[in-house]
């Protein structure tokens, strides 16, 4: 069996939020290339490793590896320079830009630089954009609109396309990618991770909706009370295996 | 059953059918301009159509625009300041006594005005997103305290007699209009090239349409919020000593009453009380429109405490149609 090489390794995470222990003892080991699904109840501590592992709540103990050197990440900039980027639940758009300065939010390229008076490359910015969403094949009718005017899987795929616009990263984490879209609003945003994936990169997805994970994940995650209790590869097991090991008697699911 | 996805963020804020149909924010405010003015010079007769009543009113409005043109920017972010006028009073009592006595040289009048204000907006700026003091509360803290302070500091006192440099800014004329316009112009005119062509406007309506997402592609939200409180204050300054040139006075009541005024002005020219959309155009409108109305108000002999009824119920509507066009 080809032996896969470990992208991130967490280890032994631990946050505490006053009496409460969100995070105790977490650990995952994330693969090249692969797409992992972090399934768990609500409270089980998912959107805390996640935030950990983002920089947005550094855990208070633990270890963090990548491509096998120990990085420290205590800020979303830490993440961000080390190829760790986040696409959050809101989504994090400014509704009233429009597709291409949403892209671009925070790193346009500049005619005139003037810190913060810099006259942006307007041409570049739209120029850009278009390619960006082309290569992911998003389409997307008017991009000169506020992006307020988008459908929910339109800016889905904006803040995915934002998140990949110099290239792969080392680790793209999406937050509920598919929540609160309708149907065929989710088979684009499906259509869109899977492309990523084809492109090889690795992906770390919170997802409630285990028709979902089992579309576009190669392994589930399991969380619960603040740890990592099982990763299954999803070819080996069933829906009902994971709900199992999601809200099951605790002995027999791990066992 | 419904659709939960018609619901969601993608469903976007619509708006009234002026502004959908031209897609201009300032469509109303400009066409409310037309519909009064029509009104107005027919109703007086023949003293509001005049270029010299057109030249008062923008006189007037030429302190009140330099003003409303840091507020766009403050409002774009999602706050408010309503410190203007009493930060107008600070400064028109410390550089007008100090002038006055001699401690102050005139030549150095103008920027020591526009200094002194952005310190007393770095203030405002520090406490709003240091200590997360909601803007309308820090704003109406400082107020009251900066009003408190102008009103000790010069007590009954009228500095009068002020030196050629402040009395040339607020009284000479050039090009067939009084300086003070021009300057009113020439600010709204930087301030309409940072909001729509530099990153600076993008970040700040970024901030105010979410500041989740503006922190999220890491700006730096603090201090570019701060930094608009800031530019109000030094404005404030600058019309502080608009003012007191016009005036060739201060006193204790500089600038009390205009924080409404300008709050107004902006909203109705289309900028979100709520932040995430600014239009200067719209400012620059609906300062007119409220100077316009007040002439006009004047000239059909309402009183001034008519005029201040009208201007609240104004705030009040248009406030009123900003939350109507974001529900539909």
């Amino acid at each position: 069996m080809q032996e896969k090489r470990p992208l991130l390794e967490v280890r032994n995470l631990e946050k505490r939020f006053g009496g409460v222990r969100a995070l105790q003892g977490a650990s995952l080991i994330i693969e090249a290339g692969e797409t992992i699904a972090l399934v768990g109840d609500n409270g089980a501590g998912k959107s805390t490793f996640v935030k950990s592992i983002a920089g947005v709540q550094p855990a208070d103990t633990g270890e963090i590896l990548l491509n096998g050197k120990p990085v420290s990440i205590r800020t979303p900039k830490d993440a961000g320079a080390l190829g760790i980027e986040v696409v959050y639940q809101d989504l994090a758009l400014a509704n009233s830009l429009d597709v291409a300065a949403n892209v671009f939010l925070g790193d346009e390229p500049r005619l005139l630089n003037l810190g913060w008076f810099s006259i942006p490359d307007t041409k570049k910015i739209a120029r850009e954009t278009a390619e960006t969403l082309k290569r992911l094949r998003i389409n997307i009718p008017d991009p000169n609109r506020p992006v307020a005017n988008l459908s929910g899987g339109q800016r889905q795929a904006v803040a995915i396309g934002r998140s990949v616009r110099k290239g792969l990263r080392e680790l793209l984490i999406l937050d509920e990618p598919t929540a609160a879209l309708g149907v065929e609003e989710v088979r684009k945003v499906l259509a869109l991770i899977e492309s990523l994936k084809e492109s090889g990169q690795s992906m770390l997805i919170i997802s409630h909706d285990l028709e979902h994970v089992f579309r576009v994940a190669d392994r589930v995650a399991v969380m619960r009370q603040g740890r990592v209790i099982a990763t299954r590869r999803i070819a080996d097991v069933t829906k009902t295996d994971v709900v199992r090991l999601i809200v099951g008697d605790l002995e027999g699911a791990v066992a | 059953m419904t659709n939960p996805a018609q619901t969601m963020p993608g469903s976007a804020p619509k708006s009234n059918s002026l502004y959908r149909l031209t897609g201009l924010p300032y469509f109303n405010v400009a066409v409310a301009i037309v519909v009064i003015y029509v009104a107005l010079t027919i109703i007086t007769g023949d003293t509001f159509n005049t270029v010299n009543n057109q030249i008062t009113i923008m006189r007037a409005a030429s302190v009140f625009l330099i003003l409303a043109v840091g507020q766009t920017l403050v409002m774009n972010t999602g706050g408010i300041d309503i410190s203007t006028g009493s930060m107008i009073g600070v400064v028109g009592a410390i550089v007008g006594s100090t002038l006055q006595s001699g401690a102050l040289d005139p030549m150095l009048a103008i920027p020591v005005s526009i200094l002194l204000g952005a310190l007393l907006g770095a203030f405002n700026g520090f406490n709003i997103t240091v200590l997360g003091v909601p803007p309308l509360l820090a704003t109406l803290g400082t107020f009251v305290a900066y009003r408190g302070f102008t009103q000790h500091y010069m007590g009954v006192n009228l500095v009068t007699n002020l030196p050629d440099v402040v009395t040339t800014v607020g009284r000479s004329w050039g090009l067939g209009m009084p300086l003070a316009v021009w300057i009113a112009l020439f600010v709204t005119l930087v301030g309409w090239f940072v909001l729509t062509q530099t990153l600076y406007g993008r970040y700040i309506t970024a901030i105010g349409s979410n500041p989740k997402a503006a922190e999220a592609t890491r700006l730096n939200v603090k201090l570019l919020t701060a930094s608009t409180y800031v530019i109000q204050g030094a404005l404030a300054g600058l019309a502080a000593l608009v003012l007191m040139g016009r005036l060739n006075s201060s006193s204790a009541a500089m600038g009390e009453g205009l924080e409404l005024h300008i709050i107004a002005a902006v909203v109705l020219g289309g900028t979100y009380l709520f932040g995430g959309r600014a239009t200067m155009v719209g400012t620059l409108l609906g300062v007119y429109l409220i100077g316009m109305l007040e002439n006009g108000l004047i000239q059909t002999g309402a009183g001034f405490f008519v005029q201040k009824m009208i201007l609240g119920l104004l705030i009040i509507a248009a406030v009123a149609l900003q939350l109507q066009q974001k529900r539909n």
